[in-house]
């Protein structure tokens, strides 16, 4: 019997990928930028487009669609007046591991090793038990078995 | 035989008479037929003579200078829960039932060698079970449990890391295949928001064993998130609930069992610091490898990081404001060599003025030709609130009205992130109540069941 048998092991114990999904970049947005954003995302919302990932950036905002979405979205933002550029080809890469917030350096760590596998990493997110990563389509397979390689296979 | 796991926390166990108290739920869940399995924490909570940071401070004092070994701090705060569970025995004892004090070993918890955040391997429930079976009570000590080495020396006592005395409950609920583990602790289950910033705040009648995690995760302590993986994993209903009440608690379930609600709840976490680093000017290969070091020392030295992001203009994290001074101290001047079209050594800053040793480190580094600095943004006094759902929170607009809720009342938004279950928005500390309580009612949590 295996030492981790009866809880699941610490640290990295699974990596999945998500592919088809599309990113929307806002940018130059005009001052008060909080103002503009607000009405960005109430034109999705008003296209009824699901959005994820969203993250504020210096002048604007970001966030990802599903891929079926990307016209709909760039139409919709186009229509906003707003400078964007949407872009499909996007995945998302999802690390398990179990209560990483209690695991100190695990997500410093897991930052680490996606940078080094040379993928475009665009957000990160994180919940109880997983890292998310959005990055290229392109670098998410190979970054996932980087992942499989250096932080499950080296740990077991 | 139906068995009951029960596991009382440090205010249950605080004074004789909260002792008398939860003994009283045992006596009563043993006279409506069960057989109960009782696990304590430590008595009281932090600054109380026997609690587990008091046991800590002991070994603290004698040299702040000169860590414990890990091995004898583990021994150390084992004790606390040693004398809780000999008092709370004791205490059912003295009201004419036949309990039994035990040990992480006694009770058969075997875990891996991490001392301070061991997981647990096994259990050998057959000392347990026969115990039952005679109609003892057994009082297992909670957040222990203790490995054999290699060399032969037996029983060395490890303790299970933060919210360990809830992993042993659900742990034992799931090796002895029990009817049901209760947590007991001095609210009365899951709320919708920290009661101390929504009065009133409804108590969640069920939660997923995926919701509470995510809302452990995210700020609440009312239930560890490993308690509740165990709990997910065996197939274990597990209740929290209130011992100085008779209210229903919170029941924790399967997904499938309850398709939950759109919104769960509003958490928030505790106090942060945002470090934002423009790399904006830089090559995109200078910036990669810039990035790469910095997480690689931040892992290295187990930085604890929230609110990450990554984009081509430069990176962001929070840290908890007690890791901030060793993350400054480990950015604060750091001299990154960087080999890209041409070789450049970078000098970091942390703040919009630079110490003296960032300025002796640039003077001593001079002959070196020019060095870029990369400063980085602090954001001191922040924190986490976060709205906990399903994918509900990725339908149109849901972001839109929580960020929205704020920006109306004039709380800053500084960076958002999100997941499957979550959003969360980076905020001044001192606006944590309001935002709290504004999002607690725009997502009309006060009418939730």
């Amino acid at each position: 019997m295996s030492k981790h048998d009866f809880e699941i092991r610490p640290g990295v114990n699974k990596v999945e990928v998500r592919h088809g999904q599309a990113q929307a970049h806002i940018f130059d947005l005009p001052n008060p930028v909080m103002d503009e954003r607000l009405r960005v995302l109430k034109a999705v919302a008003d296209a009824a487009i699901n959005i994820d990932f969203l993250k504020l950036t210096t002048n604007g905002l970001a966030f990802i669609v599903d891929e079926s979405d990307e016209k709909r979205v760039k139409e919709t933002l186009d229509t906003a007046g707003v400078k964007s550029e949407v872009w499909a080809g996007v995945s998302i890469v999802l690390v398990h591991a179990v209560n990483m917030r209690d695991e100190e350096g695990l997500i410093a760590g897991i930052v680490k090793q996606a940078i080094d596998s040379g993928g475009k990493v665009t957000h990160i997110g994180d919940m109880h038990d997983r890292l998310l990563l959005v990055v290229d389509t392109e670098s998410a397979d190979r970054m996932a078995e980087q992942f499989r390689k250096t932080l499950i296979e080296v740990a077991s | 035989m139906k068995i009951l796991v029960m596991k009382f926390g440090g205010t249950s166990v605080a004074t004789a008479e909260s002792r008398n108290t939860s003994a009283m739920r045992v006596v009563s869940a043993r006279e409506q037929g069960y057989s109960p399995v009782v696990v304590v924490s430590a008595i009281g909570r932090k600054g109380a003579p026997y609690a587990t940071d008091t046991l800590i401070s002991f070994l603290k004092e004698v040299d702040p200078q000169v860590n414990p070994h890990p091995r004898e701090l583990d021994i150390m705060m084992a004790c606390g829960e040693i004398l809780s569970s000999v008092v709370f025995a004791h205490t059912l004892r003295s009201l004419g039932y036949p309990a039994v004090a035990l040990t992480g070993l006694q009770a058969g918890i075997r875990t891996d060698e991490n001392f301070g955040s061991a997981r647990i391997a096994q259990i050998d429930a057959s000392h347990l079970h026969k115990l039952i079976d005679d109609g003892k009570i057994p009082v297992v000590c909670g957040f222990q449990g203790y490995f054999d080495d290699a060399s032969g020396v037996n029983g060395e006592i490890t303790t299970l890391g933060r919210g360990g005395s809830d992993t042993t409950g659900s742990a034992l609920g799931a090796a002895l295949k029990a009817e049901a583990v209760e947590i007991y602790t001095d609210v009365d289950g899951v709320k919708t928001a920290d009661p101390d910033y929504v009065e009133n705040a409804p108590t969640l009648r069920k939660v997923t064993y995926d919701e509470v995690a995510e809302i452990a995760h995210l700020g609440a302590k009312v239930l560890h998130p490993r308690a509740a993986e165990i709990a997910m994993r065996y197939n274990i209903p597990l209740y929290v609930k209130s011992t100085f009440s008779d209210a229903p608690g919170t029941m924790v379930v399967r997904r499938e069992d309850f398709p939950g609600r759109r919104v769960t709840g509003v958490t928030h976490t505790g106090k942060l610091v945002y470090l934002r680093l423009n790399l904006s000017s830089m090559p995109d290969k200078d910036r990669q490898q810039i990035e790469q070091r910095i997480y690689d020392v931040l892992a290295a030295h187990g930085a604890n990081l929230f609110m990450l992001s990554l984009s081509p203009t430069g990176t962001g994290f929070a840290v908890p404001r007690s890791q901030f001074p060793m993350v400054e101290s480990l950015l604060n001047g750091l001299v990154l060599p960087v080999e890209g079209e041409k070789k450049t050594v970078y000098l970091m800053q942390i703040g919009a003025v630079a110490t003296k040793a960032v300025e002796t480190q640039a003077r001593l580094l001079e002959p070196l030709g020019p060095l870029p600095r990369i400063k980085v943004e602090v954001v001191e006094s922040c924190t986490m609130v976060s709205i906990i759902g399903h994918e509900y929170l990725q339908q149109p607009g849901i972001l839109l009205r929580a960020i929205q809720t704020l920006h109306e009342a004039q709380i800053p938004v500084l960076q958002t992130t999100d997941s499957e279950f979550s959003l969360s928005c980076l905020i001044p500390e001192s606006e944590t109540r309001r935002a709290v309580y504004l999002l607690h009612e725009a997502f009309n949590l006060s009418d939730i069941e």
